[in-house]
């Protein structure tokens, strides 16, 4: 009895650390899932899923060679960067969602009123403080006559972030929008070419909504091919808001780095400093949809707004601007997801 | 705008680019040659002195335009109700146009009255302040022989809108210019697809749907130590006597693209629904969060406008006209059905308004836009008047009627009651349809 006691003690023992040696080596193999599909509740109750896929660990070269045509001097140096793995969202911010969040954010607050109390709020976002300061009504229509299921448009960058910070609380995982070396990687999805299926411009129609396959106006999003990573619009439609700030010399100082690893971009060197936008809109040329072409706020984006000073939310009538989110994987999937 | 453009080239060439040239040519077709007749103005001076009456973000935003317009504009003094302000935006102005802003403390005015002391400093004026003051400002100005851009609504009651109409007749026998706010017109994109109204390309007009449901206007918490007429100027598009509501405030643009497409008739008459129902906070003061007027233009031409202030609802902003034989979109420069046309381009209308001022001055060549300016804004008038009482308007008479809100505007004193109180909860009376009498 005692021994048989003493043994059931020892198998159970055993079991217990056999199970729990599996369930390790389990959680250090399995992968984070290839895709996911995210969601929020609307305080309507309505239910917007988003589409989330992972963009593997990598190396690639950024920026375009000096012998590509339409290349600008920003673009290059070409420079190798190395990329952790990361999920991007399969398509651009819709209306929708983005009407979600303005809805649950809008603040009736006067912008001036904002800007003396700017520091405060930088403080408290830094401390996660739960409650996120929205954007002010827009003056007009935030989607411009834009139907759901098309990009969200006219946002400043800082209303995109602090978008995600918005969507990081509804959901509980920090999204957050891409680095421009992320965007481009992902825009890539492994093509050194010119556009991310080639060099042949004719075929853009199939990709992208821009000047030759638009009628003058933001399309639904996911209605072209996506890339080989599952992306869609990553070309055209609206041009994309990153989060590095915008220096035409970015890349001669990532080229310093042989890898540059996981890049940030320039740091902020002065007040009215702009953010970077990629990858073309409805209205842009083929050269302007190359996957290594870079664009930035231009001072015409806020040409609709005749107020100083200018709203920290909103470029009034430009439905040319609009973003996509990322997420960081978890520290432990970071080395399976490589 | 054209200059601006032209300097601001990224290194992405982009379409947009590209049509500045477009829009450029578009610019200068309306201004004329711009400085071919430098010298014309102030007998061979360069220098433009020009005032600021009212030192909110757009008038601010105005000033850096006339700036903008003109190398030889000074901007030269400032008044507000409130000194800070004229303070924080002299300021603001001077890190972005260091050159041009030479205001000094003696040019600096506070109060009701500090108006006419601007106009008395300037050779010409930019208006936007609370706009029941609009008329008054701009026909003091023209009488002191000073050039004026004043921001729509260009009044908010039928005394207002005479008040206007006298300054642009005296500005035209004096050969002043006196521009608009209302900038659809000085719009590229809008003025096109009007003219292709006006050329049939949607057949005939059977009626008009204006749209402009958005947010509430900003509000800003009481500060302590305020009167409450300071509280209620501090916060002047929630309180009727000072704005005038959202029908001449929001829908004036719209209106007034619906007269434009309509040949610049006036209405014949309307009838208006209205009420307070969402943002009732007494921050709100008196004002209503929702509107729907329904106009009657000559040959029957129905025109069907709205317009709200309230944060959760649907957003909608638009001018749009339906023809015999298509639509027109005016503010997105598109028009629908047999003749289906869509304009290509950008423009800065914010600043085009002030680069043909500007250039009127230099060159001797007045602009007047007075005339759509009375007309469309006593269009928006009516149907807030009709909204209040409850009863149908008719052009006739609002234009007999001499109603305004008390006070006169040049009798507003800096210590005055306010012309609105508060009841005991805090609330401010509000007009009751079918009971408020007005014209």
């Amino acid at each position: 009895m005692k021994m048989s006691r003493i043994c059931k003690c020892f198998a159970g023992l055993m079991l217990c650390i056999g199970l729990l040696a599996a369930a390790h080596s389990m959680a250090a193999q399995k992968k984070p899932p290839k895709k996911y599909t995210d969601s929020v509740t609307t305080k309507s109750g309505d239910k917007i899923t988003f589409d989330m896929v992972i963009i593997p660990a990598g190396e690639f070269i950024m920026g375009s060679p000096k012998s590509e045509a339409d290349r600008q001097k920003h673009e290059g140096p070409q420079h190798k960067v190395k990329l952790a793995s990361f999920y991007l969202c399969t398509t651009e911010t819709t209306i929708a969602l983005f009407r979600a969040y303005y809805q649950e954010t809008v603040t009736a607050k006067k912008d001036f009123v904002e800007v003396e109390t700017a520091t405060k709020d930088e403080e408290q976002i830094k401390a996660k403080v739960d409650a996120i300061s929205g954007p002010t009504p827009v003056y007009g229509d935030m989607t411009m006559g834009y139907d759901d299921n098309h990009p969200a448009i006219g946002m400043t960058w800082h209303n995109a972030m602090t978008f995600c910070k918005w969507l990081s609380k509804k959901t509980g995982k920090q999204y957050r929008l891409p680095t421009e070396a992320e965007w481009e990687y992902a825009c890539r999805a492994g093509s050194k070419d010119k556009f991310y299926f080639g060099n042949d411009a004719k075929q853009l129609k199939e990709y992208a909504w821009y000047v030759d396959s638009s009628d003058g106006e933001t399309c639904p999003v996911a209605k072209k091919k996506p890339n080989a990573w599952g992306l869609y619009d990553m070309l055209g439609n609206v041009r994309e808001w990153v989060s590095d700030y915008y220096s035409p010399t970015a890349y001669q100082e990532a080229a310093k780095k042989n890898p540059a690893v996981n890049p940030k971009g320039p740091k902020k060197t002065k007040e009215d400093q702009v953010h970077v936008a990629r990858g073309g809109d409805y209205y842009s040329e083929a050269k302007e949809l190359r996957c290594a072409a870079r664009s930035f706020e231009q001072p015409f984006w806020r040409d609709g707004d005749p107020q100083i000073p200018k709203s920290k939310w909103w470029l009034p009538e430009m439905d040319i601007i609009g973003f996509r989110v990322a997420l960081s994987l978890k520290k432990n999937d970071q080395k399976s997801g490589n | 705008m054209a200059q601006a453009n032209k300097s601001e080239k990224s290194s992405v060439s982009t379409r947009r680019e590209f049509l500045k040239t477009s829009t450029a040519a578009t610019a200068a077709a309306m201004t004329g040659a711009l400085g071919l007749q430098r010298g014309a103005f102030a007998a061979g001076s360069d220098i433009i002195k020009v005032g600021m009456i009212g030192c909110g973000g757009r008038n601010t935003g105005a000033a850096a335009q006339a700036m903008a317009a003109d190398k030889g504009v000074r901007l030269y003094a400032m008044c507000d109700i409130f000194m800070d302000r004229v303070m924080a935006k002299r300021n603001t102005l001077k890190k972005q146009k260091k050159d041009q802003v030479v205001v000094s403390d003696e040019f600096c005015f506070a109060g009701f009255d500090g108006y006419k002391h601007v106009i008395e400093a300037s050779d010409a004026v930019v208006i936007a302040n609370a706009a029941k003051f609009h008329p008054l400002h701009a026909l003091t100005a023209i009488k002191a022989g000073k050039h004026v851009f004043v921001e729509k609504p260009h009044g908010i009651d039928p005394a207002g809108i005479k008040l206007l109409r006298e300054a642009s007749q005296l500005a035209k026998q004096k050969g002043l210019s006196l521009v608009s706010g209302l900038h659809s017109r000085y719009h590229a994109g809008y003025a096109e697809t009007v003219k292709r109204i006006h050329d049939g390309a949607i057949g005939d007009i059977i009626a008009v749907e204006e749209n402009f449901l958005r947010g509430p206007y900003g509000v800003i918490p009481r500060k302590e130590g305020l009167t409450e007429l300071q509280w209620q100027c501090s916060t002047q598009y929630h309180f009727r006597w000072l704005s005038g509501d959202d029908v001449p405030q929001s829908l004036v643009h719209n209106l007034d693209r619906t007269s434009w497409a309509l040949q610049n008739q006036h209405a014949l008459k309307c009838h208006g629904l209205g009420g307070r129902s969402s943002m009732t906070e007494p921050i709100y003061g008196d004002v209503f969060d929702h509107h729907s007027v329904v106009y009657e233009f000559p040959n029957g031409v129905m025109v069907y406008a709205f317009c709200r202030t309230t944060n959760g609802c649907y957003n909608n902003s638009s001018s749009v006209v339906l023809g015999s034989k298509g639509k027109a979109n005016i503010t997105r420069a598109v028009i629908t059905g047999e003749n289906k046309w869509r304009w290509q381009g950008r423009c800065n209308p914010y600043q085009v308004e002030h680069d043909v001022l500007f250039n009127a001055i230099r060159t001797g060549k007045p602009v007047n836009n007075g005339d759509y300016m009375a007309r469309s804004t006593m269009i928006t008038i009516m149907g807030q008047i009709s909204c209040y009482t409850g009863k149908e308007v008719t052009w006739d008479q609002i234009n007999k009627s001499d109603f305004y809100y008390p006070p006169k505007p040049e009798d507003c004193r800096d210590d005055m009651d306010p012309p609105v109180k508060a009841g005991p909860n805090g609330s401010y009376p509000v007009p009751r349809p079918g009971f408020t009498k007005m014209i």
